[in-house]
């Protein structure tokens, strides 16, 4: 009996630890989530006032954009090839290989190119963005820039939030073009499908409507890559080892709010997709 | 002389740690005050009150007769004219050179300014720390009482009424820290600025220093002279004292 007694007691100690670690948990990621909000709101308020800082927003593009094409353009030639040879596997079943170039093109364009040119741009440029911002913030230059009378929001944040929502657009057309060729090369070149029925087939199925939506999707990816970096480096305390941490949950918050806001635009646009 | 800074029953508390339990404190203009206080006393967080990086819980901080705690955001960043700091680290710019760092509030805030005047400014500055030469190196690449240096020229860049100093000699070497406070003494005769130092180097303060305030258990207990400051007869303030004496 005693030891039933004693069974249930601790069963229940551990349900309670359990579900108050799960609790709190949840309070932090909604307080943080309900910070960064603010926060972004704060950055996209600053951007319509004057000076409008042209110099450090090209700077911010070329680390942001320029420094990214590289890796954006070996992951889409191999995402495109990977995908065109799964789906000519697939479609075989079907004798439908004719359909793998809109297949392939549909993805790339509607989600792999905008997902994952964000992640992309999380692991080079926003990793880059919250250490930066971090070893600003702890080595006092960021209060530096606030005894100066400079707004920190409006010199640092404001222009890496804009050439974001710039690139990761120009980014993701670079994905989708690279990635359809990729494809191509693959289809093409070792699948034995026919040019002329792979880009006839993109163009009868893919629409314009496709394209801009995935731009969208990058657009609103750049804004929560660059508002969600910008935090975590700005808010980071703690010497160098504060700086790691917020680094590593600046990456570990833009890729999961990528997927995250993926699912919602993506249920937002079908409509409009099937319409179009 | 007319009170520069004036703060008021000042309450500052972080959670549960009361940092600041009702600082009052008068500086008056063109003299250099030095708060003294052993590590944690709450002495950066009082800097970072008069300079309105922090909002109080209670209490005021006048600045050249204006309330600073009720100022919008937009008007302390105005207002922030007035001050230059020497931050701890030195908060030099590590992206720019030792020139774009002095020059950086001139450019933000170029009041008319054209870029041989300020060239002109930036050399002045360094000239006054005695690093004209060091103009184009980075930060990386000077010494920790170089940086000092710079971080004063570009302080100063604008002409401020108040600087403010975060622990200037802290982790220097004796003859460094000894330069550092020939820096301070040079800017307040040749500029007339009035200086705030935060310090726990007692042997710094009772050199440079016009008056000497103690900050103990989130107030000031002792605020006086720093000859008046020997003969103190507060006990935590005897025996910070002594602890230098002792080692001296």
């Amino acid at each position: 009996m005693a030891r039933t007694i004693a069974w249930f007691a601790g069963g229940k100690r551990a349900a309670e630890w359990a579900l108050g670690g799960l609790g709190q948990a949840t309070l932090d990621a909604l307080s943080d989530l309900g910070g960064l909000t603010i926060f972004g709101f704060e950055i996209l308020a600053q951007a319509f006032r004057p000076p409008y800082r042209v110099r450090n927003f090209l700077a911010a593009c070329e680390a942001i954009g320029t420094g990214s094409i590289a890796v954006v353009v070996i992951t889409a030639a191999f995402t495109g090839g990977v995908f065109s040879m799964q789906t000519t596997i697939a479609f075989e079943l079907f004798n439908s290989e004719s359909l793998v170039g809109a297949a392939v093109a549909l993805s790339l364009t509607r989600e792999l190119a905008p997902a994952l040119t964000g992640l992309m741009v999380t692991g080079r440029a926003g990793s880059a963005i919250a250490t930066e911002l971090g070893s600003m913030r702890v080595t006092e230059q960021i209060d530096a820039l606030a005894t100066m009378a400079v707004n920190p929001f409006h010199y640092l944040l404001v222009p890496r939030v804009l050439a974001a929502l710039v690139t990761v657009p120009l980014l993701t057309m670079i994905f989708d073009v690279v990635g359809l060729f990729g494809a191509y090369l693959v289809a093409v070149g070792l699948q034995d499908i026919g040019p002329a029925e792979f880009w006839s087939r993109v163009h009868l199925w893919v629409d314009l409507a496709d394209v801009f939506g995935g731009l969208i999707k990058a657009a609103a990816f750049g804004l929560t890559i660059a508002v969600s970096c910008c935090y975590k480096g700005f808010t980071a305390t703690g010497g160098a080892k504060g700086v790691g941490i917020a680094t590593t949950k600046a990456v570990v918050t833009s890729s999961v709010l990528i997927f995250v806001l993926d699912y919602a635009l993506t249920s937002l646009m079908l409509g409009w997709w099937q319409d179009a | 002389m007319a009170a520069m800074i004036e703060v008021q029953d000042l309450h500052k508390a972080f959670g549960d740690n009361e940092v600041l339990r009702g600082v009052n404190l008068t500086v008056e203009e063109g003299t250099t005050v030095v708060i003294l206080g052993s590590s944690g006393s709450g002495k950066s967080v009082l800097l970072k009150h008069i300079i309105g990086l922090l909002q109080p819980d209670s209490g005021t901080v006048y600045v050249d007769g204006v309330d600073i705690c009720r100022l919008s955001a937009r008007e302390l960043n105005r207002f922030r004219r007035k001050f230059g700091m020497v931050f701890q680290s030195s908060a030099l710019f590590d992206s720019m050179t030792v020139f774009e760092n002095v020059a950086f509030p001139l450019i933000e805030h170029r009041e008319g300014r054209t870029d041989e005047e300020i060239r002109a400014i930036v050399e002045a500055k360094l000239a006054l720390v005695g690093l004209e030469k060091a103009a184009q190196l980075d930060p990386a690449e000077l010494s920790g009482g170089m940086r000092k240096r710079v971080a004063l020229a570009r302080a100063v860049a604008r002409d401020p009424k108040i600087v403010l100093y975060d622990e200037p000699t802290t982790g220097l070497d004796p003859i460094t820290t000894d330069s550092v406070n020939d820096m301070i003494e040079d800017a307040r005769r040749e500029l007339g600025v009035t200086s705030i130092v935060i310090s726990h180097d007692i042997g710094s303060a009772l050199r440079i220093a016009d008056f000497v305030a103690v900050l103990y258990e989130g107030r000031i207990v002792e605020h006086s002279t720093p000859e008046q400051l020997r003969h103190t007869t507060h006990p935590h303030v005897r025996a910070f004292l002594q602890t230098w004496f002792r080692r001296s």
